[in-house]
């Protein structure tokens, strides 16, 4: 197994974070803790296409979107319970995914990038105008069992690692190993018997679910939700979160995460300018370490790999994408 | 094994496989030859189902592939390799190997596969190595050894020997020629070196302008007019 899939660093750090809960943490920094995990889940979900199959995918926060709206309206007008919004979320959430995914798998590279980004445009446009839903000023209305923050962060704590134990386990299934492969060349592994279609819309359809879940954790985390939460912005700082974590890898969205959420908490007294110190902070991670944080710790870690993967999430799409559309095949003739 | 019968590919106006019909028997090497632009990448991409046919049809071992994706193709027993040098940058060379063999296993220990394939192509010893360090000619073998790791029972390959003269051009086609008898599968040549074409294969179909001029035993194709039109232009004949 490569070192970058290994569980030992994200399972340490998720049992340092459960002993910190248990043994008395601050409220504060307990609540900046819980955003983190629920960005973790959200990032775990985008690993999948962005991450193992490089596919620069830009409306993670859209379905989050989805699984809180959907939440949303199960809670406000069909008055179900915590469960079965946790429940409706994420299918709700896949539901969507598998319709989009169909003309969006058909593009690569930066015509799936921004096809994905206006998903997200869309998407905020409706609910800024659906008034059943609160139109831009949001909706309220969650209710969950666990009322302490304590008990809250631990069961979110609960969810992302089994969403860690399922990243390693996918890793090593047909469905990682095929997503590895394709990320690296489409065309050959189509040829090698790759069924590339099929895993690019298994991975999207299952990390738009576990977007739409980390969209009704995070309503459920302020009770209230608005359309300005799932912007492409959002998006885009969840994709930030998973190249700066590594991606491709088992711990990358749980640090990826932590720098996402941590970062502008840390230069909360900057106010305002806070997000320009974010920029330069991503700015000289990606400059000391190019493929994420994971990345560069098992590269000082493991001196005998001489050579690190690429970073391989933004890629050129193919010339012939290019050239005269997808499913044109390699054909120079 | 293979049959194709009237295949098109149009793009736009451009007719780049205009009613191409052959066939390659089981075990048996045919050549597709041709002058640059006369569509040989595009029959092997048509041929492969990268790419979709105007018309025409494309039959394996008997069954109608015409519409079927290229993966299952491939788990039919059909598979390629590229003319451009196509192998998976961030695993090392026997993962490569891996790989496509796991991927049509069939329940075969898919290290042993390996093993066996790059010692076919005559690449054991390099098995750890980045496929970055390997030189031109252990690269294209490589792409071979990757293409027979499915255990096909046909496979096509496009410009195995591009770039490669001499000594390394003798062992491609070594290892060109043993793929018959050895792995029990036929090959479609696609190339335009004569010394490889002629070395290996029993047979030869030659395409100018998307269309088959030209077919049969090499040494008959050699003296074909038309042929030589093609590839000296008339003033040659």
């Amino acid at each position: 197994m490569r070192p970058n899939l290994s569980l030992l660093v994200p399972s340490a750090v998720l049992l340092a974070l459960a002993v910190y809960a248990l043994t008395g943490a601050d409220p504060y920094l307990l609540s900046v803790l819980s955003t983190v995990l629920i960005y973790a889940v959200a990032t775990s979900g985008l690993n999948l296409l962005a991450g193992f199959g490089g596919y620069p995918n830009l409306s993670q926060a859209t379905f989050m979107g989805v699984g809180a709206y959907a939440g949303a309206y199960a809670v406000n007008t069909l008055h179900w319970g915590f469960w079965a919004v946790m429940v409706v979320g994420p299918l709700a959430a896949a539901a969507v995914g598998a319709v989009v995914a169909v003309p969006l798998l058909r593009l690569q590279g930066q015509y799936f990038a921004i096809a994905t980004l206006l998903l997200g445009v869309v998407f905020t446009t409706v609910m800024q105008n659906e008034e059943s839903l609160g139109g831009s000023l949001g909706i309220g209305g969650f209710t969950r069992p666990f009322t302490d923050s304590t008990g809250w962060f631990l069961f979110l704590l609960a969810i992302q690692a089994v969403l860690t134990g399922l990243t390693a386990w996918i890793a090593g299934r047909p469905l990682g190993r095929h997503l590895d492969a394709l990320r690296q060349d489409e065309s050959l592994s189509e040829s090698i018997g790759i069924p590339v279609r099929r895993r690019k819309f298994e991975a999207f359809v299952l990390g738009s679910a576990v977007g739409g879940l980390a969209g009704v954790l995070l309503a459920n985390n302020s009770f209230y939700v608005a359309p300005d939460l799932f912007n492409f912005f959002e998006s885009f700082l969840v994709f930030v979160a998973l190249i700066v974590g590594g991606p491709g890898t088992v711990a990358g969205p749980l640090l990826g995460a932590a720098f996402l959420i941590g970062l502008p908490e840390a230069f909360r007294f900057a106010q305002e300018a806070r997000y320009l110190f974010m920029g330069v902070a991503f700015v000289l991670v990606m400059g000391l370490a190019p493929d994420g944080i994971v990345g560069a710790a098992s590269r000082l870690t493991q001196r005998s790999r001489r050579r690190s993967p690429r970073p391989a999430t933004i890629r050129e799409p193919s010339r012939e994408a290019v050239a005269v559309g997808p499913g044109q095949g390699d054909d120079h003739a | 094994m293979l049959e194709a019968d009237g295949l098109r590919r149009h793009f736009g106006g451009v007719k780049a496989v205009d009613g191409v019909s052959f066939t390659v028997g089981e075990r048996e090497i045919v050549g597709v030859i041709g002058p640059n632009g006369s569509g040989k990448s595009t029959l092997v991409s048509l041929l492969m189902g990268n790419n979709r046919a105007s018309g025409g049809s494309v039959r394996f071992a008997g069954r109608d592939v015409t519409r079927v994706a290229p993966h299952r193709r491939v788990h039919l027993g059909m598979a390629r390799t590229f003319q451009e040098t196509r192998l998976f940058g961030d695993v090392d060379a026997t993962s490569n190997v891996t790989l496509a063999g796991t991927e049509a296993g069939r329940g075969t220990d898919a290290g042993q596969l390996a093993t066996d394939c790059l010692a076919f192509v005559g690449l054991d010893g390099i098995e750890g190595a980045a496929v970055d360090d390997l030189t031109h000619l252990q690269q294209r073998l490589l792409m071979i050894a990757v293409a027979l790791a499915s255990r096909p029972s046909l496979v096509l390959l496009d410009e195995p020997a591009v770039g490669t003269a001499g000594e390394e051009l003798s062992r491609m086609i070594d290892v060109i020629r043993r793929i018959p008898a050895e792995r029990d599968c036929s090959v479609l040549l696609i190339d335009h070196n004569m010394r490889l074409v002629m070395g290996v294969c029993e047979r030869l179909v030659v395409l100018d302008f998307g269309k088959v001029i030209a077919s049969g035993p090499p040494a008959e194709v050699r003296e074909d007019p038309r042929v030589i039109e093609a590839y000296f232009g008339a003033e040659a004949v």
